[in-house]
């Protein structure tokens, strides 16, 4: 890709990355959550691929990361969710409203499931450029 | 509110227009994408109020948010639409993948070997 | 315990992607079934409320009697399949038992759910593992067929969301009971009609009813006959379930003369296309859509009569399709060709089998077939007997297609010898004594249809239960 391209993903990835980790991190408090924060951060690594090619985004986090991330994601996932289903009733946290550390449980569903989709998605990238 | 509306419709005949006429793979998923999204745009404007806000709950109108704020249940079901769509279009790149390596070629007419 | 239902299928879906055993997956399936049965059988509404919130504002699963009959077709036709896979399908089996688990997941869910908008994601999550599962071989009849499947099921999907989109927007709420009190007490405008009509093209596209079933003959012949058994059944099973839940909530409206034209349609075209192929795959495929053309005639009779004989045909099609797609799928393993006149095989207790399921499926007295189609004559010679001469016609039609399999597989001038593994012959056999049972005692389909046939004509209970009692 030409150099216009190369300049500007150079300049924007970082931002692009920084707005995927809020929706995620804001996902109680505002519009958003695991699915788009997942997709947006995704979309930012598909950048990188189309501009710089393969080799550059591989530098940048490995598929042996991203499969081992996505592993590690689903097994705390399913671990929250039979805590929340079996033990609530005896170690409950309530929350309250504004406040971004209020609800342990939605803030730490919120993070795994964006880190399983954002994994899910650039393994997707990967595959598909690796023919 | 009507001009959603219309936008809706127009996108919806380009996307049908795309599925169906153009003969390349990839443009017949884009074709779907666009289809699927005029559903999402006519669903989220259904829910439209005159002069309404956007639902977020601030300290400030926690009290009488709800009586003019627009309605935010097809906002968090066309985010899940939204998901679905995605999951689709991946799966459908993939397959075109499979068939380019099959025939060599993205087009239509050249791939047409099952009969009857 | 429902809930946990879908847990354990998609758990153990991910857990066959690592430990790569088959028995975790049929274990799954099977324990799935299992549960569905022991909710039939205590015959009750089973309620479930996710997270304790209450039935306007939360997401319920409601089971009557309509959900656990539909129900346990579907979790059987699945065990059934995943027990035939075993030594059916010989490579990347791990990639496969992923795909059923996640298939039959969302088979269950869009038959479980009394949420309309969790029926959507369901469907979807069905729609994209059947997908999958269609462009299991990778050869190049099956990745055409998957890419055809893909773009025309999206369309359905779409259209679906659409309706549900216009539902909510007439109603303002998405839980089907509230849909039912709301409708109950109000006139039926334009707009209702277009939107159920929009419901019925997207569910009627899983069914493959005649203005939208062109892809299921190229889908159904690229997959592995053990999944064509399952689409045949299970997901005509589960359009023509949407059709009927979405169309009874609003009362049948006006669509009598719609949904008994598309069925007459459906029956003579699937009927006549089926006598032209040469592909055994393919007929069988079309003689699937012929039958749910049956079903949608007698659902649209709009009497009770019609009601219980459509809905025993349900029961009827997934038997007598499901054996037939898996004893050819023996005859297949066997000679390893697909074509009618390359399969001829000896076999004895293949030969019963199959000429069991063909004389069912013309509808021949001592078999299961009659009784269904039987009912199907006398509720629609109420209406007009120009119907019951149209399904004569096509019944008759299927004898000549069926008569068509069974002499070119076991009257042909070669013949193959082979041995057909256990695990594939339990399934057939199985099926095989229950076409033989319920034609003998077709009292027992009856006691299972009619409680169904009545939950759905009145709604009151359903809504009592959903919104009232708890």
């Amino acid at each position: 890709m030409d150099v216009i391209v190369r300049t500007v993903v150079k300049g924007i990835f970082p931002f692009v990355l920084l707005l995927g980790f809020s929706i995620i991190f804001h996902g109680h408090l505002t519009p958003g959550g695991s699915f788009p924060g997942g997709a947006v951060v995704a979309s930012g690594f598909a950048l990188v691929v189309v501009a710089f090619g393969v080799g550059k985004a591989e530098k940048l986090i490995s598929e042996r990361t991203v499969h081992i991330m996505e592993s590690a994601v689903a097994l705390m996932m399913a671990l929250l969710i039979l805590y929340e289903s079996f033990l609530r009733k005896y170690v409950g946290l309530t929350g309250q409203m504004f406040n971004i550390w209020s609800s342990p449980e939605v803030l730490s569903l919120n993070v795994a499931g964006g880190v399983m989709v954002l994994s899910a998605l650039i393994l997707i990238v990967f595959l598909m450029v690796n023919e | 509110m009507l001009e959603t509306f219309f936008t809706g419709a127009v996108l919806a005949v380009i996307g049908i227009y795309c599925v169906v006429v153009k003969k390349n793979l990839l443009k017949k998923l884009i074709g779907l994408g666009v289809f699927t999204n005029c559903i999402h745009l006519l669903f989220i404007s259904i829910g439209y109020r005159n002069g309404g806000m956007a639902p977020i709950v601030t300290p400030e109108n926690m009290g009488f948010i709800a009586s003019y704020a627009v309605d935010p249940i097809p906002q968090a079901l066309v985010l899940t639409s939204i998901v679905i769509q995605l999951s689709v279009t991946a799966l459908g790149l993939s397959i075109a993948i499979l068939a380019f390596r099959h025939n060599k070629t993205l087009d239509t007419d050249k791939m047409n070997k099952i009969r009857g | 315990m429902l809930e946990y239902m879908i847990a354990v299928l998609i758990v153990s879906a991910f857990l066959m992607l690592t430990i790569r055993k088959d028995f975790i997956a049929i274990a799954a399936i099977i324990i799935s079934f299992i549960m569905v049965a022991v909710i039939f059988l205590q015959g009750q509404i089973t309620i479930v409320r996710y997270g304790d919130w209450m039935p306007p504002f939360g997401i319920v699963w409601v089971v009557d009697k309509l959900n656990a009959f539909i129900g346990l077709i579907i979790a059987g036709m699945c065990s059934l399949v995943a027990i035939y896979s075993i030594k059916y399908i010989r490579h990347r089996k791990h990639r496969f038992y992923t795909l059923l688990c996640l298939m039959t997941a969302g088979l269950l869910g869009v038959c479980l759910t009394g949420d309309i908008f969790n029926m959507y994601v369901f469907f979807e999550i069905l729609s994209i593992s059947s997908y999958g599962l269609v462009a299991f071989f990778l050869d190049e009849h099956a990745i055409e067929g998957a890419f055809k499947y893909l773009v025309m099921g999206s369309l359905g999907s779409s259209f679906l969301l659409l309706g549900i989109a216009l539902i909510y927007g007439m109603t303002g709420t998405l839980n089907m009971a509230d849909i039912a009190l709301f409708a109950s007490g109000s006139s039926h405008s334009p707009y209702l009609i277009f939107a159920v009509f929009l419901v019925i093209c997207g569910f009627g596209l899983k069914a493959a009813i005649v203005p939208f079933h062109a892809w299921k003959p190229d889908a159904i012949e690229g997959t592995p006959i053990s999944l064509g058994a399952l689409f045949a059944t299970a997901s005509s099973a589960i359009g023509v379930y949407g059709i009927m839940r979405v169309l009874f909530i609003f009362g049948l409206l006006q669509l009598n003369f719609v949904l008994i034209g598309l069925g007459i349609i459906t029956m003579l075209t699937g009927a006549l296309l089926a006598l032209v192929q040469t592909n055994v795959k393919r007929m069988l495929a079309y003689s699937s859509i012929s039958q749910m053309g049956y079903v949608i005639m007698a659902i649209g009779l709009g009497t009770t009569a019609g009601l219980v004989s459509g809905l025993y045909h349900i029961l009827n099609n997934a038997l007598i399709t499901g054996l037939l797609f898996m004893a050819i799928g023996c005859v297949v393993y066997i000679t390893g060709k697909e074509e009618l006149d390359e399969m001829g095989i000896n076999n004895t207790p293949l030969l019963i089998c199959i000429g069991i399921g063909v004389l069912s499926m013309a509808g021949i007295p001592p078999f299961n077939g009659f009784v269904s189609k039987w009912l199907i004559f006398m509720a629609s010679w109420e209406i007009s007997p120009l119907l019951t001469i149209i399904a004569v016609a096509a019944s008759a039609i299927t004898l000549a297609y069926g008569l068509k399999i069974f002499s070119s597989i076991f009257f042909s001038s070669r013949k193959l010898e082979g041995r057909i593994p256990k695990t594939m012959l339990i399934p057939v056999i199985i099926l095989t004594l229950l076409c033989v049972l319920i034609g003998f005692f077709p009292q027992l389909g009856l006691n299972m249809v009619e409680p169904a046939s009545s939950a759905l004509l009145n709604q009151n209970q359903y809504i009592t239960a959903v919104l009232g009692g708890g």
